[in-house]
């Protein structure tokens, strides 16, 4: 069931020319349990997606133009002052980038997570307190290091702290805003596997936004791949990762070498994303692409239906080709039928 | 290898700094314990480790920033700590850097013609319509356009701006370039043009690097030797071909595992062992508390020598040498 619904959301800044519109009509759903990813390079509006949805935007200058945002089919665009502070936290939370921004320097780690928990359970000191040392066993760090405060630790096990926060109060959707990026690649690997952990424990469903397609590819069901406020191309992990349509997807795949193999060169993207001041509705992949043709410089773009009804992407070159062969398929199937009348009666007589 | 050939070498480098106040306060952290390596011409060497490990601290050394505690740095034979001024001023012509974060590294309030005309205008005595030709040049040279030259570093994206970096370190054709996680504040699609950027200047003009990084891709594309480096000590060394073919100490192990991980396994995981402190560090190996084959006398001795296999692939692991195992 969908817990999360985002549709047609379209989030901007204020510019004197007009709006840098960094989120473009853009439309997903997180179910429940599951967990979903967005990818995509730096600029791309994955964060300001994230932002949007636990209406942040106010705070950092952006304003969201149009669309709808439901959490448990609730407009999450029209909540009030005190629902939002629940909601905030208490049945959404955010997981930063940097964990030694995102802490209170001030605090000990086991006083922000208490905070917490007792601001959104309604538990009592102890309670809370006992909830905490429980949390901390879980994350697999000695429940003495609630005393320290944020600089006394390692990036890894503040992540981690910061990861015990974002379920003090048991949330049903965890956003995680590049949990990893800021971590190094043996501590990389084992906060996967606490996400992973996570999620089984407390059945909450997962939005975990990334530039890093292998993080991606480790945890997630379904993949959106966003480039230039768009998204290009949204899937099952193993259709985007095994058969993508989209080019951009295709050139991303191919630069991020995952599994570190010997290469002679490395593919890149060459170019620049575009400016998004007043974006135009046609590709916008166009100047980096190979197979650009005069008519992704013409046409609107939207989404098509890929491989299968859940595999979408936004080329129109792509869309136009499977059109094509299904055409022919369906020629071929009709060829065949007239070809061979003896086929049907083959069939009658079994 | 070739005495000749080595532009750079450290030997037995340690670097220690007095942290805390007050009497019976200060204590002493140990950063760098006993680092030897040398890089050759023309060659790339790799310096590979987590955050916490040294590496920064061994650039600090290598660019003569800071004076090493103990052992020695020479660059082409000669040790650093024996330069005088005028030697210290050609060493820093020839020895150039390139940073992590690429806005940190350069005036906010100068241009980029500035910012390239700096090291010039100090170094060589050339005209001002020269300066600005080199400039230009610098900028084609990294794939800018030499318009670039009157625009702030604000104005650039990160890749944008690593290729000024580059531009900037290359200005008075340096002979080593100490390289301190050029790409990994960048994108992926980027990153593949800068490692390929580095790769073609290196055929073109025969720099040595030291390229320092925590990503396992990057490294293998670039470098022709690696240096694995763990809690202040080099625990493996060797060709790019030993060490991604058969890696030999734990740690090492390690990190390519989790450099190549696509899928997650459901591994047992108890407590997280962090890094031991380094104003304390352990008695034994300071890897035991993660390693896998930890014995017993790993945690008692700490491993000093290296065992050598005969082609130039040296561990410090006391476990994988039958002799020294009890």
């Amino acid at each position: 069931m969908a817990l999360l619904e985002v549709k047609e959301l379209v989030t901007y800044f204020p510019h004197d020319k007009g709006r840098v519109q960094v989120v473009d009509h853009v439309s997903f759903t997180v179910n429940e349990r599951e967990c979903f990813g967005i990818i995509g390079e730096s600029g791309c509006g994955k964060s300001m997606t994230a932002t949007s949805i636990m209406r942040y935007t106010n705070e950092v200058g952006a304003r969201i133009a149009g669309g709808e945002i439901l959490f448990e089919g609730r407009d999450v665009l029209s909540f009030n002052k005190k629902q939002l502070q629940d909601y905030r936290g208490g049945e959404v939370s955010m997981i930063m980038q940097n964990p030694m921004s995102a802490l209170d320097p001030l605090f000990t780690v086991g006083d922000q997570l208490i905070e917490t928990i007792r601001r959104h359970t309604g538990a009592n000191k102890k309670e809370a307190y006992r909830k905490a040392e429980e949390i901390f066993t879980f994350l697999g760090i000695p429940t003495d290091r609630m005393k320290a405060y944020p600089f006394e630790l390692s990036g890894g096990m503040l992540q981690r702290i910061a990861g015990g926060i974002a379920i003090g109060a048991d949330p049903k959707l965890i956003i995680a805003d590049e949990p990893t990026t800021a971590l190094d690649a043996t501590v990389q690997l084992q906060y996967m596997q606490l996400l992973k952990k996570i999620q089984r424990q407390t059945k909450a469903a997962i939005l975990l936004i990334s530039h890093d397609i292998r993080v991606i590819q480790m945890m997630c069901s379904r993949i959106a791949v966003m480039y230039a406020g768009q998204i290009v191309e949204e899937g099952k992990t193993e259709d985007i990762m095994n058969k993508p349509i989209h080019p951009y997807t295709k050139a991303l795949l191919s630069a991020a070498n995952p599994h570190a193999v010997k290469v002679d060169r490395i593919s890149t993207i060459n170019g620049q994303p575009p400016f998004l001041l007043n974006p135009a509705s046609t590709c916008r992949f166009t100047d980096r692409c190979e197979h650009c043709t005069k008519k992704c410089l013409e046409r609107n773009t939207q989404m098509y239906v890929g491989s299968s009804i859940e595999h979408l992407h936004r080329c129109i070159l792509m869309a136009e080709e499977n059109e094509k062969n299904e055409e022919n398929a369906a020629d071929r199937a009709d060829e065949r039928s007239s070809e061979d009348p003896g086929t049907e009666e083959r069939k009658a007589a079994v | 290898m070739n005495e000749a050939a080595k532009i750079l070498e450290l030997k037995n480098v340690k670097q220690q700094y007095k942290v805390g106040f007050g009497i019976g306060k200060t204590k002493t952290a140990h950063c760098l314990s006993d680092i030897s390596f040398a890089i050759e011409e023309g060659k790339t060497l790799g310096l590979v480790g987590e955050s916490g490990s040294g590496k920064t601290t061994t650039t600090r050394v290598v660019l003569g920033i800071e004076p090493p505690t103990a052992g020695e740095v020479s660059y082409r034979g000669k040790s650093l700590s024996t330069y005088g001024k005028k030697q210290w001023k050609s060493f820093r012509e020839e020895v150039q850097a390139v940073f992590q974060n690429p806005l940190d590294s350069f005036d906010p309030r100068f241009c980029v013609g500035q910012i390239l005309d700096e090291p010039l205008s100090i170094n060589r005595k050339l005209k001002r319509e020269e300066r600005k030709k080199k400039a230009a040049e610098l900028l084609e040279m990294v794939g800018l356009s030499p318009e670039f030259a009157d625009r702030y570093p604000h104005e650039f994206s990160g890749g944008q701006l690593q290729r000024i970096a580059i531009a900037r370190a290359l200005a008075l054709e340096p002979k080593l370039l100490v390289l301190d996680e050029p790409v990994s504040a960048l994108d992926v699609s980027v990153r593949g043009q800068i490692l390929n950027l580095l790769h073609d200047l290196q055929k073109d003009k025969k720099i040595s690097y030291l390229y320092i990084s925590h990503d396992i891709a990057s490294v293998r594309y670039l470098c022709d030797s690696i240096a694995i480096i763990y809690f202040g000590q080099i625990v493996e060394y060797g060709s790019t071909e030993q060490i991604f073919e058969n890696p030999l100490h734990p740690y090492t192990q390690e990190l390519l595992r989790a450099g190549v991980v696509t899928k997650l396994t459901d591994e047992v995981e108890g407590t997280v062992h962090e890094v031991p402190s380094v104003t304390a560090p352990p008695p034994g190996c300071p890897f035991a508390d993660r390693c896998r084959y930890c014995a017993e006398s790993c945690r008692v001795k700490k491993p000093v020598e290296y065992t050598e296999d005969g082609k130039g692939h040296f561990t410090l692991c006391r476990g994988l040498d039958p002799a020294k195992w009890l």
